[in-house]
């Protein structure tokens, strides 16, 4: 399990999450967090294999359908809780950066 | 040109880094891998072709499924998505490859890759502790029958090769277990730290050459032990194995359920050993009774020689095993059936000529010490038979020793010869001729 259950996301678990926003199926998901990162975060297929089972036990996301073997989920109430609270976090480590660095100005 | 081929390579359990570099490199001479079961690795000829490979362990998976279980198969859907298709398969471990120039891994969390791999890896862990009880308590039998039967242990091929056997074994499944904790301390540190997984290192070297040494050391055993016996049992044990396996494997093809094919496959595995046994019982009872006692050969001294009685109904019996270090020899002449009668006589004797003249002293000592707690009670301070020096002369030899029990002289003779020592028990006191004719006859000649 990472980090103390969830409480800070790695980037894997964000954008799986993110994804999630709208029911997908969970090989899509593999695709789409590519697509929406320009390619800068992959996300391997064990790993989502993993990461999905683990969300589903911990009520993070549910299954909506299942067709043969492709299944869909959607986050859950608990998981977009989960995951406006891990923004927060990003923003308040931004903000502490900008603060340290004030000189930098905002890009 | 082959189109086939088949390989044993050995790896441990956790080294994966080792197998997929050796299955990239088999890879790139063009021999693809095709099915992976209890005999190794089997490749298909093709083009060369420069692949990625990904191994992995399965948790839910075992050696008993009739096929992939829905939740393996969505995994395998995944892996295919991003191009890792399933190249082969036995019990937990899956074989991916994957044809693309740069793929995306299929763990990209070194959290969830570790913990998928030590959850695997627990029954690799029980089997190897499981090996080395075995071993241990084997070496534990082991080292006490070389304390108590020291003479007995060095004179047998058997034993000693035995001894080298299990020594390696115990080596390699410690070096194996404390490597992969080793390792995986250091995974568990890196994947608390987001890092990937360090790559594994086994000892293919090592791991073969143990192998070798002990498939030679068992032919060895095998085929010096002039016991037909233990040849047959080694066999029946291997193609046990074997028929236990395909059994297993038929159960497989017909697509039994995993709990019916463990249940039926134990079951079949008791059946086949009981037969086993009772064939071999019935092999061991048969042959003893067919093959007379050892013929004593001419070189031998009788109790007819000694007593000049003939003795027609003694029975003769004569032992000998032989290794590079000793030669043990022992010889029994008895009466045989109940009651003794007057005219009877006996004796034994046990010669050792020793090969490697460091092991002289040592074996010397055990026979002069063997009878120290004979007749002896508690609170006793001094043994009550004790070898004295005797002449040596008659025995044209460098020293005698004579056995003393309670203060009276005992037919028990220790004749030491340069390279041989040797230890006569007759039912009599000798006199001068006897003893020249024993040490003609059993100590060194020319």
């Amino acid at each position: 399990m990472a980090r103390v259950k969830f409480q800070t996301l790695t980037e894997q678990m964000f954008y799986i999450l993110l994804c999630l926003k709208d029911e997908c199926c969970g090989i899509d998901v593999m695709d789409k967090v590519p697509e929406m990162t320009g390619g800068r975060v992959q996300v391997g297929s064990g790993t989502l294999y993993n990461l999905l089972d683990q969300f589903l036990e911990d009520d993070m996301i549910r299954e909506t359908k299942v067709e043969g073997r492709r299944r869909s989920y959607i986050l859950t109430d608990k998981g977009r809780d989960i995951l406006a609270k891990d923004y927060e976090r990003l923003n308040m480590q931004a903000a502490d950066y900008r603060r340290a660095f004030p000189e930098e100005g905002n890009k | 040109m082959k189109s086939n081929k088949w390989q044993f390579p050995l790896f441990s359990f956790y080294d994966i880094t080792g197998m997929e570099k050796y299955l990239e490199r088999m890879a790139k001479k063009g021999w693809m891998l095709k099915k992976i079961d209890t005999f190794g690795y089997h490749y298909e000829k093709s083009e060369p072709k420069s692949v990625h490979y990904s191994v992995l362990y399965y948790p839910t998976a075992s050696a008993f499924d009739p096929e992939p279980g829905e939740d393996q198969e969505t995994f395998q859907d995944f892996c295919d998505h991003s191009g890792w298709h399933l190249a082969a398969n036995n019990a937990k471990m899956l074989v991916f490859v994957n044809e693309k120039e740069d793929p995306v891994p299929i763990h990209t969390d070194p959290q969830t890759e570790l913990e998928m791999l030590e959850r695997s890896s627990k029954q690799f862990v029980i089997c190897w502790l499981v090996l080395l009880g075995f071993i241990l308590f084997n070496l534990h039998t082991y080292i006490s029958f070389f304390r108590f039967n020291t003479i007995e242990f060095l004179a047998s091929p058997a034993q000693l090769v035995l001894g080298v056997v299990s020594v390696l074994l115990l080596i390699y499944v410690l070096l194996d277990l404390s490597t992969w904790y080793i390792w995986k301390k250091r995974a568990r540190a890196a994947a608390d730290m987001g890092e990937a997984l360090p790559a594994t290192h086994g000892y293919n070297k090592f791991i073969g050459t143990v192998f070798l040494i002990l498939i030679a050391g068992m032919a060895y055993i095998l085929l010096t032990s002039r016991n037909p016996a233990l040849f047959i049992s080694v066999l029946s044990a291997f193609i046990v194995v074997l028929l236990v396996n395909g059994v297993r494997l038929a159960l497989k093809k017909r697509k039994i359920s995993k709990s019916e094919n463990i249940i039926i496959t134990l079951l079949v595995d008791v059946v086949i050993c009981a037969a086993f046994a009772g064939l071999m019982l019935f092999v061991a009872g048969h042959v003893r009774r067919n093959t007379a006692p050892e013929s004593y050969e001419e070189t031998a001294v009788t109790a007819e020689m000694l007593s000049g009685i003939p003795q027609p109904e003694s029975l003769k019996q004569l032992r000998r095993s032989s290794s590079f270090l000793l030669t043990n020899t022992e010889f029994s002449d008895t009466h045989a059936g109940n009651a003794p009668r007057n005219n009877d006589c006996s004796l034994s004797y046990q010669v050792l000529d020793v090969h490697f003249s460091p092991l002289y002293k040592p074996c010397l000592n055990k026979l002069l010490h063997f009878y120290d707690k004979h007749g002896q009670y508690d609170g006793d301070t001094a043994p009550a038979y004790v070898y004295e020096p005797a002449d040596s002369a008659p025995w044209n030899a460098n020293e005698v020793w004579q056995l003393n029990g309670y203060g009276k002289l005992e037919p028990n003779y220790l004749v030491c010869w340069d390279d041989t020592i040797l230890v006569f028990k007759p039912d009599r006191l000798l006199d001068d001729a006897m003893i020249s004719m024993v040490a003609e006859k059993l100590g060194p000649k020319g």
